[in-house]
């Protein structure tokens, strides 16, 4: 009986073994903020496409959470980062290339469908039966967030600090809580309502990118950049709901 | 049973002493990083404490209501026959293998404010779990209870039947015999699935904040915190995982010889 049982184990899982040992392309680490998430799968499979013997290997996080584990001395070949603190955080760990900015994006107020608390401006983030959900300190989004509030003299009211955008996304879209401040590229495909900020009180936000410099794999990586930054990769970012630099 | 055991082959000795030092590494590790001259600062700062206070209320709080649901959820599986027995088991026992994200998720659509049954919660009463130490518990009943569950089902079915069936013949009601009868014979396997069950509460995180949030005071217990820490304040994060593995370590060792220690059953 257990020797069956030992057997079947071990069928059932040896392909997976298999195929984690048995690639022999070359890998491509590339650690992207939970942002650029949708995006850069999108640039993993056109740029694998280009470049058969490629494998793309897309890692997103948190920025912090991704500076943190290059700091750490995670592999990484790319580093798409959400704000230039993080990035810095992370290229006075590691040797990266001067960054380029990949794209930009603002943000935007979001609320669940159908705007219960109806939400109508930043100042109503303040109310106490709004229930404002962000996240914890060091996540780019939540110092964007407490910039921008600061600026239109609104003290907020937080009921949970998420550890990523997308826990603001869940909070909102599953309406427990009643607003957020997100990106406005985490829009698309997301099931809540968005509230425009004023453009005089809502501010930019742009990506860095670099490639790692002094390794094996660094012409590689710049190549991966330059895609990132072509017309092709810009046509995915803009689908994406980011805008040009 | 007992008397006659013989030392396991000296494999099984080699391969025991490398799963000790698997176990041990990782916290070797740990200690050695962590900054000791912080973690007395950091176990007395109030955001500390109000973590692990609040760690403390929810994780006792989930293993009791463990033990009023979970034991004769038990009872019922270990000594009723019918069609589907074993779907119920699996059903009540999933929350234990699933990834606690998914078990958070599926709290929100069931419980959440919007949620199929939580909107009433919030038209009745307006009150919602999330972002309430409420949501907390829920969360860690959710994952904790089938840790007791398991090891209180097994304890009945290794338990002697005749005992109770005797204390029923001589006129006891079901839940006299169970509370004086059963219950006793089975207090080693009790006592341990309900440490496990406050063990896996106090440790968990996934669901929690999937389904509570995070918010110092209400829902940031001692493993959100930890992990929240990660990222600004390492040295921080390892003083708190130090407090949690102590407090974990000292309670297993004390549970388990007081009351499955040397001789194994009582």
């Amino acid at each position: 009986m257990r020797s069956r049982l030992v057997a079947t184990l071990l069928v059932a899982l040896g392909p997976f073994v298999i195929a984690a040992c048995a690639d022999g392309d070359t890998t491509l680490r590339v650690m992207a903020a939970s942002s650029l998430s949708n995006a850069f799968t999108d640039m993993e499979s056109a740029f694998e496409r280009e470049n058969p013997n490629v494998d793309v290997v897309v890692i997103t996080a948190s920025s912090s959470a991704l500076a943190g584990q290059i700091v750490d001395g995670a592999d990484v070949d790319v580093f798409a980062s959400a704000d230039d603190t993080q990035f810095a955080r992370a290229a006075d760990a590691v040797n990266f290339d001067p960054p380029r900015v990949l794209a930009s994006n603002s943000l935007v107020i979001i609320v669940p469908r159908g705007n219960p608390r109806m939400v109508k401006s930043l100042a109503d983030l303040a109310r106490d039966d709004v229930l404002v959900a962000t996240a914890t300190d060091d996540v780019p989004i939540r110092e964007y967030t407490d910039r921008l509030l600061e600026a239109a003299g609104v003290v907020a009211n937080f009921v949970t600090f998420e550890a990523n955008v997308s826990g603001i996304v869940t909070k909102v879209s599953t309406g427990s809580a009643d607003a957020g401040i997100v990106y406005t590229s985490d829009l698309i495909g997301a099931e809540v309502d968005a509230i425009t900020i004023a453009a005089s009180d809502n501010l930019t936000v742009t990506y860095p990118i670099a490639a790692i410099a002094n390794t094996p794999r660094t012409e590689l990586a710049r190549r991966f950049v330059d895609f990132a930054l072509s017309d092709e990769g810009l046509i995915l970012l803009t689908a994406r709901g980011f805008t040009a630099p | 049973m007992n008397r006659h055991r013989s030392r396991p082959p000296r494999l099984a000795r080699a391969l025991a002493i490398i799963a000790v030092g698997f176990f041990c590494l990782p916290f070797i590790g740990l200690l050695w990083k962590t900054p000791w001259s912080r973690v007395l600062d950091v176990f007395g700062d109030p955001d500390s404490r109000d973590a692990l206070w609040l760690s403390m209320r929810t994780s006792i709080a989930a293993a009791a209501l463990s033990v009023v649901f979970g034991v004769p959820l038990a009872w019922v599986l270990a000594t009723t026959e019918f069609r589907g027995r074993n779907l119920l088991r699996a059903l009540c026992l999933i929350s234990m293998v699933l990834p606690p994200v998914v078990g958070g998720i599926s709290l929100l659509f069931s419980l959440g404010r919007s949620g199929l049954f939580g909107r009433w919660l919030d038209d009745w009463f307006g009150f919602q779990f999330t972002f309430s130490a409420w949501g907390v518990i829920v969360a860690q009943v959710f994952v904790a209870m089938p840790f007791l569950v398991l090891t209180v089902e097994s304890a009945l079915r290794q338990a002697d039947p005749r005992f109770t069936e005797a204390a029923r013949s001589l006129g006891a009601s079901p839940w006299y015999a169970f509370r004086r009868v059963t219950v006793p014979s089975i207090a080693s396997g009790l006592i341990a699935g309900t440490v496990l069950a406050w063990a896996r509460a106090f440790g968990e995180f996934g669901a929690t904040i999937t389904f509570a949030g995070n918010y110092p005071g209400t829902t940031r217990t001692l493993s959100i915190a930890t992990y929240v820490s990660l990222e600004t304040d390492p040295g921080r994060a390892m003083a708190l995982s130090v407090m949690m593995i102590g407090i974990s370590f000292v309670v297993l060792v004390a549970l388990r010889d007081r009351w499955l220690g040397a001789g194994g059953r009582r």
